[in-house]
């Protein structure tokens, strides 16, 4: 377990050591600023100190070379859950508390908040304990009886339920009871599960992650001495194929699954204010909300795509057509999503929250686009996965920047309309750029993870 | 009409550690040309270059008189690559993936399609995620073959399949192009396969073509040679081009001989006794020249 450990720290260590930076600035600003909500930003370090870093590490088959070696799966799940919960929880809360502590040492004047120091740190575990238990439990694959699938399943909706609820619900939680409550009591039991799974990891049924996705088809034995051709009636689906099957078929689910996703989030967010009709307070969920719709269709529907890129370019489609469906297939489902909601939110909440909605998901529009570059550029390995995430969050501080610049509460829409345009072109020109002159991303090797986000790629 | 599938010229694709080129490689119509070389030679990059799977620094790529660059779309129609790493996992089912590709080729043989799913024991309703490794490549060579393409290229199809499976991919295979009309561009390990198989043979070694021709004429070309240098002989190696020195045990040698480089001669003139020639196969032939030094042997 020892060296399990050590060698997840010599690998990760400088992600490790810029998160453990970065958290020591919060706790620095949480007492610098203690007006100022901090805790979104707590929850976005854990998510790169945590079980975010094992998935990348299971998406290349650590699971793979870890199972020769006179390991028990019980030694491996118990290492990986004190690397990415225990000992990241820990130094986080340390530093948090250091940074403060030093900004104190100097401004004695100032309150020290250990109250929200404390919570935070408690977010912290919550959060590495709900994103373990996320990843974790896709090593678990979904076979077995009907109890276990249920008890897989069930344990899969609340991780993401808790993980994309707790975004939502953790600005202001440290002076918030009931928040903090929800947040403390779905951290600690989820933290809890992930220990108990970890404790009994079973290498035999992490087949997802030992190079199959699913077990093997039984309905056929591997090798057919006998010729099975006879019992066989192949039927060769008819219907339209090609490039417009390739759009609805990625469409369809992406935009059912930002429907839903959008839909719970309202919901989660009318909870939460209880004062849905003043037409000012959806602003900021509108802007986390479109945010999350470009971080979802670029994780959970482009980059599985992006597997078969190899595929693509070697059908009858010219550069220019490719690069049109590639960034297509990111952009439509939140056109369609933006439109719906905006229209929905027009009949209920008014014209200005429509407006809002139209604008924010314009926006969006810019870095979705410009992040199936990234990812066709970079072939959906770590540096992907960075460059996406620094130009949707690149994308976010930069439209705050421009409201304080021109000193407006909402980017007049013809700005947000023409920042979208150029983004589009430009993410168009260089995908098509790429898939010319480029060859990463056509050397994606086919994934272990199966469609999950972090199986797309190496 | 051009009598060439597929003309490469020139071909160079330049990585930090790795340089393809430049290579020239000319395919006849109507021909199985297998391509061989060590691993890490430069095929798949070769193979890539056609489909545009990255750019080539210099050279140009013609297949069926089309430019690779320019009529992109058009070649494409025409030829189909058949590679271990494409992955449909994404579509789901072998259905949807087969309705996909078939949407791109107004040409697309339903009734050949229903035969090689037949033949390849592949079901519409089959998860991708649950096929084997062979079955993979069975689905990539039968979504290649039912679009009818005049030219096929494939990397590795044989990878990962067992005897039987080997045997039902070679017949499907060589039904495709039993009416001498169809274009195979074939690289695989498998050499004893390609030797019955194959018409063409054109070996890469370290990004450069060591040795292509006629599969008959090459393996007839090429012997391995035993011979003894005797008591008083101040012979060493190297020798003369054409004798490429594989092992020597005190006066005992082996050695591959190319016969029409004059080498057997040169032997018995230099005083080499008891010289024994024999018949190589396509695996021994590689091994020898995959294993020797970089000097040419054209």
């Amino acid at each position: 377990m020892k060296r399990i450990l050590l060698d997840h720290f010599r690998r990760w260590g400088w992600v490790l050591a810029l998160c453990g930076g970065l958290e020591f600035v919060l706790g620095w600003s949480i007492v610098a600023s203690p007006t100022m909500a901090m805790e979104f930003w707590a929850l976005l370090l854990t998510m790169w100190t945590g079980a975010t870093l094992l998935s990348f590490d299971l998406k290349r088959g650590v699971l793979r070379a870890l199972a020769p070696l006179p390991l028990t799966g019980r030694q491996i799940g118990r290492g990986w859950w004190l690397a990415t919960v225990a000992i990241p929880a820990i130094t986080l809360g340390a530093l948090l508390f250091l940074g403060a502590g030093i900004f104190y040492h100097f401004h004695p004047d100032q309150a020290f908040r250990a109250d929200r120091l404390v919570m935070v740190s408690l977010f912290n575990l919550g959060w590495l304990g709900i994103s373990f238990t996320m990843v974790f439990n896709a090593t678990r694959g979904f076979g077995g009886n009907g109890w276990e699938f249920f008890w897989n399943a069930a344990v899969s909706w609340l991780t993401i339920l808790a993980f994309f609820g707790s975004m939502l619900l953790c600005q202001n939680a440290a002076t918030s009871p009931v928040k903090a409550g929800i947040l403390l009591g779905v951290g600690a039991l989820l933290t809890v599960v992930g220990w108990v799974r970890a404790e009994r990891l079973e290498l035999g049924r992490a087949g997802l992650y030992l190079g199959r996705s699913e077990p093997p088809n039984r309905r056929r034995p591997a090798n057919a001495l006998t010729p099975l051709a006879a019992k066989i009636s192949p039927h060769v689906p008819g219907g339209y194929g090609g490039g417009p099957f390739l759009i609805r078929t990625a469409f369809v689910p992406g935009f059912l699954q930002l429907t839903i996703m959008v839909a719970l989030m309202a919901v989660l967010w009318r909870w939460q204010t209880q004062r849905l009709a003043s037409p000012q307070e959806p602003a900021g969920m509108v802007a986390v909300g479109s945010l999350m719709c470009g971080w979802f269709v670029l994780f959970y529907q482009f980059m599985p795509h992006l597997g078969q890129l190899r595929l693509l370019r070697t059908l009858p489609l010219s550069t220019t057509r490719l690069a049109v469906v590639l960034i297509g297939l990111a952009v439509l489902p939140i056109l369609a999503v933006g439109t719906l909601v905006a229209g929905v939110a027009g009949l209920t909440l008014g014209a200005t929250v429509a407006h809002t909605i139209v604008n924010r998901f314009t926006f969006i529009l810019a870095p979705t686009a410009l992040g199936v570059f990234v990812t066709v550029w970079q072939g959906a390995g770590k540096q992907a996965y960075a460059g996406v995430i620094l130009t949707l969050f690149g994308f976010w501080l930069g439209g705050m920047g421009l409201q304080t610049l021109l000193h407006v509460p909402e980017i007049p829409f013809r700005l947000t309309g023409l920042i979208a345009a150029i983004s589009l072109l430009l993410a168009f020109l260089l995908t098509h750029r790429t898939l010319r002159h480029g060859s990463r991303a056509f050397r994606i090797q086919p994934n272990s993870g199966g469609n999950l986000p972090w199986g797309a790629g190496r | 009409m051009n009598p060439h599938a597929i003309e490469i010229r020139g071909l160079v694709k330049k990585y930090p550690q790795f340089i393809l080129g430049p290579l020239d490689l000319t395919v006849p119509r109507g021909a199985i040309y297998g391509l061989i070389g060590p691993n890490g030679a430069g095929k798949t990059t070769a193979l890539d270059m056609i489909f545009g799977l990255g750019r080539n620094d210099a050279g140009t790529i013609r297949l069926l008189g089309l430019d690779h660059r320019r009529d992109e779309v058009a070649l494409k129609r025409r030829a189909a690559y058949v590679s271990p790493d494409l992955n449909f996992q994404v579509w789901g089912k072998v259905g949807k993936a087969i309705r996909f590709v078939r949407g791109f080729y107004p040409g697309w043989d339903d009734a050949y399609c229903a035969e090689l799913m037949r033949a390849f024991h592949l079901s519409d309703r089959d998860k991708i995620a649950t096929l084997s490794f062979g079955a993979k490549t069975k689905l990539s060579l039968l979504l290649a073959l039912a679009r009818r393409p005049e030219v096929l290229i494939l990397d590795e199809p044989t990878t990962g399949l067992d005897a039987i499976s080997k045997q039902e991919v070679f017949d499907e295979l060589l039904k495709a192009v039993e009416d001498g009309e169809r274009t195979v561009l074939i690289s695989s390990h498998g050499l004893s396969d390609l030797e019955r198989f194959a018409d063409h043979i054109g070996m890469i070694k370290n990004g450069q073509l060591r040795l292509e021709g006629r599969t008959d004429e090459i393996v007839d070309r090429y012997r391995l040679v035993e011979f003894f240098t005797g008591n008083g002989t101040t012979w060493h190696p190297p020798g003369p081009a054409g004798l490429t020195i594989l092992k020597g045990n005190e006066n005992r040698w082996h050695a591959l001989l190319d016969q029409h480089s004059g080498a057997q001669e040169w032997l018995e003139q230099h005083g080499a006794q008891q010289i024994a020639l024999t018949r190589l196969t396509l695996e021994d032939l590689f091994v020898a020249l995959a294993t020797e030094n970089d000097e040419a042997v054209i």
